[in-house]
């Protein structure tokens, strides 16, 4: 583990400036030999099995495919709270928390990646909506 | 290819629902001696054991050889036990394994026990155990429930079959008048449309009555290479895992296993008198309406608005209560949806017994993977 990942709410999901290419952003994997992505720590590429992968930061632009207000917590969280599905530009489909007044949110939102840092010093990540939030 | 036939030849449980005064080693043994008794067997009678079971390591402490201190108590040891785990599909897991075990001939009788305690006064810490059940290094610190992650998919299926809140209040509804006529649910007091639409919002659209509750409970059954006396035969027995969608399509885990046991069942959804199904939030009986196969895609409104999923419908869902009602002790989940499907199938399903019951299916879904819940296993059983 490096040393930075110990300041994260989610080591494995995002990184940091320094970390990795393109930091901050989501953690992922770049195939060489079809181009795609894969998120995360990956051995090979999940749209092709390729072991040729540049690890690098991804996801810093997404399109909101639903979301749901939480209304109970979950660890760490205070309700209400959005949680959505969101689809990256390069194609990852994941669980992101959402940043931002929960009933602004809807399907086709464009949202970016944000580093969230909290006043116990460690970061955590979110996707907010971009300017305007208009679907393409 | 089977060397044998395999059948369900007794069932079942313990009660669902909160038992803070009794161990989970008393709850599993109460089931599984219930099910010998089902199968006039005494436990020197069965060649193996399969233990379903999720959170005991978590939630009791007991990580490991789970199914072993259950045996114990009631005296069995000495033939092979094995601990299966797979979130919320354990139980269906469980008898995946067994009917592998009974057809393949390894086995003549099988016993497969269900069991879970969740409930500790401490329901956060229920939840929490329930959010290891998918891969924590992309779930954990970002606010991931479960109750969320169905409200998604249930909002998904509304948008794409042009669904109202009012279908979701409905499914809730009949699932817990089914669950008021099944004595060993959880929740036995029926509920209106406008009770389940004015409950307190969990994660919209999901409200409180929609959502299975924190449970302790057991489910067992024998399976053997002959029927017994309730010559119920499993047609079909499939598992699936959560497709990889970037490289294998847009076929959920649920479609995929339900191809494969209807190929192997060598039936269709025609052939299907009724359905258990994973209903951890009422609503999301809507997506496997779709997914196997008893509606097509743009039918799920009228499928609802016609009714036909209710216990007197034309093809009835969770006739048991479902989870929503029945409880949610989630090992013992997939074990009780066999166990409702051949109290259907043989007759003895008391007030909840359905008309038609011939033939039945079970959808047991666990965790989350990717886009996907994590697991499906399906079965498929039939009169003989």
């Amino acid at each position: 583990m490096d040393g930075m990942t110990e300041q994260k709410t989610n080591p494995h999901v995002f990184v940091l400036k320094d970390e990795l290419p393109n930091g901050p952003g989501l953690r992922a994997a770049r195939c060489r030999a079809c181009g795609r992505h894969t998120q995360g720590r990956v051995l090979v590429c999940a749209h092709c099995f390729s072991d040729d992968l540049e690890a690098l930061a991804a996801g810093h632009s997404a399109e909101l495919i639903e979301h749901s207000i939480a209304r109970v917590p979950a660890g760490g969280f205070d309700a209400p709270y959005a949680i959505g599905q969101i689809r990256t530009d390069e194609g990852m489909i994941l669980f992101a928390p959402l940043l931002g007044d929960p009933q602004a949110f809807g399907p086709g939102k464009r949202l970016r990646f944000v580093q969230v840092d909290h006043p116990t010093g460690i970061s955590g990540f979110a996707y907010e909506l971009e300017e305007d939030g208009a679907p393409e | 290819m089977s060397l044998q036939d395999a059948f369900v030849a007794g069932v079942g449980f313990h009660p669902f629902g909160r038992f803070p005064d009794k161990t989970l080693k008393e709850i599993s043994g109460h089931a599984a001696l219930a099910a010998l008794s089902d199968a006039a067997l005494d436990p020197d009678g069965i060649d193996a054991v399969f233990c379903s079971n999720a959170y005991a390591g978590l939630l009791n402490g007991q990580e490991s050889v789970r199914g072993e201190t259950w045996m114990r108590t009631l005296g069995i040891g000495g033939i092979p036990i094995i601990n299966v785990e797979n979130a919320c599909a354990g139980g269906g897991t469980a008898v995946y394994l067994a009917t592998m075990a009974v057809r393949s001939g390894q086995f003549r009788r099988v016993l497969v026990v269900g069991a879970e305690k969740m409930y500790s006064g401490d329901t956060a810490r229920a939840i929490a155990a329930l959010a290891t059940s998918s891969d924590i290094e992309f779930t954990q610190g970002i606010g991931m429930q479960f109750a969320a992650v169905d409200a998604i998919r249930v909002k998904k299926v509304m948008s794409e079959e042009n669904i109202g809140e009012d279908a979701l209040n409905w499914i809730a509804s009949k699932s817990h008048a089914n669950g008021a006529l099944n004595p060993i649910a959880q929740f036995q007091k029926p509920m209106t449309p406008e009770e389940v639409g004015t409950s307190r919002m969990i994660a919209d659209p999901v409200r409180l009555y929609m959502c299975s509750a924190i449970s302790d409970g057991a489910a067992a059954c024998v399976i053997a290479a002959d029927g017994g006396t309730r010559k119920v035969r499993i047609a079909g027995s499939a598992l699936a895992s959560s497709p990889v969608r970037a490289r294998q399509g847009k076929r959920s885990t649920a479609m995929r296993a339900a191809e494969a046991c209807y190929a192997q069942a060598a039936v269709g959804p025609d052939a299907i008198d009724f359905a258990e199904v994973h209903d951890a939030v009422a609503p999301i009986e809507l997506i496997y309406y779709r997914d196997l196969g008893f509606c097509p895609p743009g039918g799920v409104a009228r499928f609802v608005a016609e009714e036909r999923p209710a216990l007197r419908g034309s093809m009835p869902f969770n006739p048991s209560g479902g989870i929503n009602s029945r409880g949610h002790p989630v090992g013992a989940t997939g074990v009780a949806q066999i166990c409702e499907l051949t109290l259907q199938i043989s007759g003895d399903a008391g007030d909840r017994q359905l008309d038609r019951a011939r033939r039945g299916i079970a959808l047991n879904a666990g965790g989350w993977m990717g886009e996907d819940p994590a697991v499906n296993a399906i079965h498929i059983l039939e009169a003989v």
